[in-house]
């Protein structure tokens, strides 16, 4: 397999080519530093995202906490991960960081709220 | 009415003002205030829901609302006070006039530090062509319909514009169940930030159409279709090439432009490139008791470096109240080839470090940027690639900034398209 990723760790945007039947034989070329490589590696065999989105609230003008998972997961659960939210409601007070869903769609990540909401003019 | 003293005012809430006011509160300012129009403290980056922010700043990954947070803790904290829901109206010498639901105010300043932030560019902008059906919005606009109010925007989407903004609605959406069928960018190159492309586009699939525009919008009640067509190289549409895109919602993020009608009722000089006030390194405007920082003084693409630069203004902000900031010779700061616009536009002559911040005006590979005098080169830096959507960033140190001959010019120039 051949595939181009365009590190996204820093500025230069490394074009980098991947070829690879497994992860320990892949060869790469392209890369400026090593930070590339692991990142050309992951975007080929497990890509991950941070998924950030935001879920219902009420008690407040807000009527959407935005939220956030602790830890990266993996790509090809992002469509899973949005449709998990239309389920939940909360009601504040709600402290930045509070813990949402535990094991978030089933990875080790947590749910967590990324803004405190305790009422009208907090 | 009713009448207040501070050292120093900042006004607007957001990251900029935030930062301000906790520096110009740590630089010995004894009363700081801050004038927010809105309910809550944290600007833009309230409605900014996606993770990006803080890598620079606080070394980790953050969304908009916990950068947000955090600095207006470390504000509360500080004990910097607040008027939220204020609007202000007018500066008047050493004045500024706001009013809210307790009637006309008038805060008297030492210092103030214009943080307001930007607003986007609009249809009426752009001048696009077409019937007004509903089902337009900027993009900024929609994040906030969606983010912080719950509403559905549309269905089929297309984008025109690949600013950041747009390609993060453009995520947004699709992870909503929407339909994003295309973003359009008149320019040959992406507007905002190549991870956006990877992490919003990309991963949905979504086509960027580079050169191309949009002709013509069509829809009675609600937006049905929008035309498409290529460019060429003086960006006019080749309309016979054109074509039709059905979609019931166009999203607009076309710029951004600062909010500067509070800075015109100061009479403070504005630069007709950055749209933003003209500053020297201290970010003080020709109205010595005035500085500016963030997006109102030019559009940034990081927080974090916006923070940074607010700090400079809160700082020196709060040594001008203090009678501790020295007026001196004036060197003028220009762009030169390869390079769009310089800020500070002003250098005063000093033995500290000076920061000069600046945009290239094309993409390109192995890039020179330097600053020369009028006796010749002082700075060189080499990159391996730059282009418009980043800001770059050039130190000129103490020893040869006390030393600058006639005027300072800031330029790039590229080994390779």
């Amino acid at each position: 397999m051949k595939k181009t990723v365009t590190c996204t760790v820093c500025p230069n945007g490394c074009e980098i080519e991947v070829n690879y039947t497994t992860r320990e034989d892949a060869v790469l070329t392209g890369y400026i530093c090593k930070r590339g490589i692991s990142y050309a590696l992951d975007e080929c065999f497990e890509p991950t995202r941070t998924f950030t989105s935001s879920v219902k609230i009420t008690g407040t003008d807000r009527r959407m906490l935005p939220v956030r998972t602790t830890a990266p997961i993996p790509k090809a659960l992002l469509m899973k991960a949005a449709d998990e939210l239309k389920a939940i409601t909360l009601t504040v007070p709600v402290k930045c960081g509070d813990v949402i869903v535990e094991n978030f769609v089933g990875t080790d990540a947590k749910l967590i709220s990324a803004m405190t909401l305790e009422g009208e003019n907090a | 009415m009713k009448d207040y003293n501070c050292s120093v005012v900042v006004v607007g809430g957001g990251p900029a003002g935030l930062a301000a006011a906790i520096s110009a509160k740590k630089n010995g300012a004894e009363k700081v205030i801050v004038i927010e129009r809105e309910n809550r403290l944290g600007g833009i980056l309230k409605q900014c829901i996606h993770a990006g922010f803080g890598l620079q700043y606080f070394g980790e990954e953050l969304t908009g609302p916990e950068y947000a947070e955090k600095f207006a803790v470390i504000a509360k904290e500080n004990g910097i006070e607040f008027m939220l829901n204020t609007t202000a109206l007018e500066i008047k010498e050493k004045t500024l006039v706001c009013v809210n639901t307790d009637g006309i105010i008038n805060i008297h300043f030492g210092a103030l530090v214009l943080a307001m932030g930007c607003r986007e560019r609009t249809r009426a902008n752009l001048v696009i062509p077409g019937s007004r059906p509903s089902g337009i919005y900027t993009a900024g606009t929609a994040q906030k319909l969606i983010n912080i109010y719950g509403h559905k925007v549309g269905k089929e989407v297309v984008i025109l514009g690949s600013g950041d903004i747009g390609m993060i609605m453009a995520r947004r959406l699709s992870l909503n169940g929407a339909k994003v069928k295309a973003v359009i960018e008149i320019m040959p190159y992406l507007a905002g930030l190549v991870r956006n492309k990877l992490q919003c586009l990309d991963d949905f699939d979504i086509p960027l159409m580079l050169s191309h525009t949009i002709v013509d919008i069509t829809g009675v009640d609600r937006v049905e279709s929008v035309t498409v067509a290529p460019v060429d190289e003086n960006r006019q549409p080749i309309m016979e090439k054109a074509e039709t895109i059905t979609c019931d919602t166009l999203l607009l993020s076309v710029g951004l432009i600062p909010e500067n009608e509070l800075t015109r009722s100061a009479n403070v000089e504005l630069s007709c490139i950055t749209k933003g006030a003209v500053v020297n390194q201290y970010k003080q405007t020709d109205k010595p008791y005035i500085f500016a920082c963030g997006n109102v003084l030019h559009v940034n693409d990081l927080v974090d470096h916006v923070s940074h630069e607010s700090e400079d203004a809160g700082k020196f902000a709060a040594l001008y109240a203090a009678g501790k900031l020295n007026a001196d010779e004036e060197i003028a700061v220009t762009a030169g080839d390869g390079v769009r616009y310089v800020c500070p536009q002003k250098m005063v002559r000093t033995e500290d470090n000076v920061d000069l911040y600046f945009r290239t005006t094309a993409p390109g590979r192995n890039t020179t940027l330097t600053i020369s005098d009028d006796n010749g080169v002082l700075v060189t830096k080499k990159l391996v690639r730059t282009t418009p959507g980043t800001i770059e960033k050039l130190t000129l140190t103490g020893d040869k900034a006390k030393n600058v001959c006639g005027k300072l010019v800031v330029s790039a120039e590229h080994k390779e398209a």
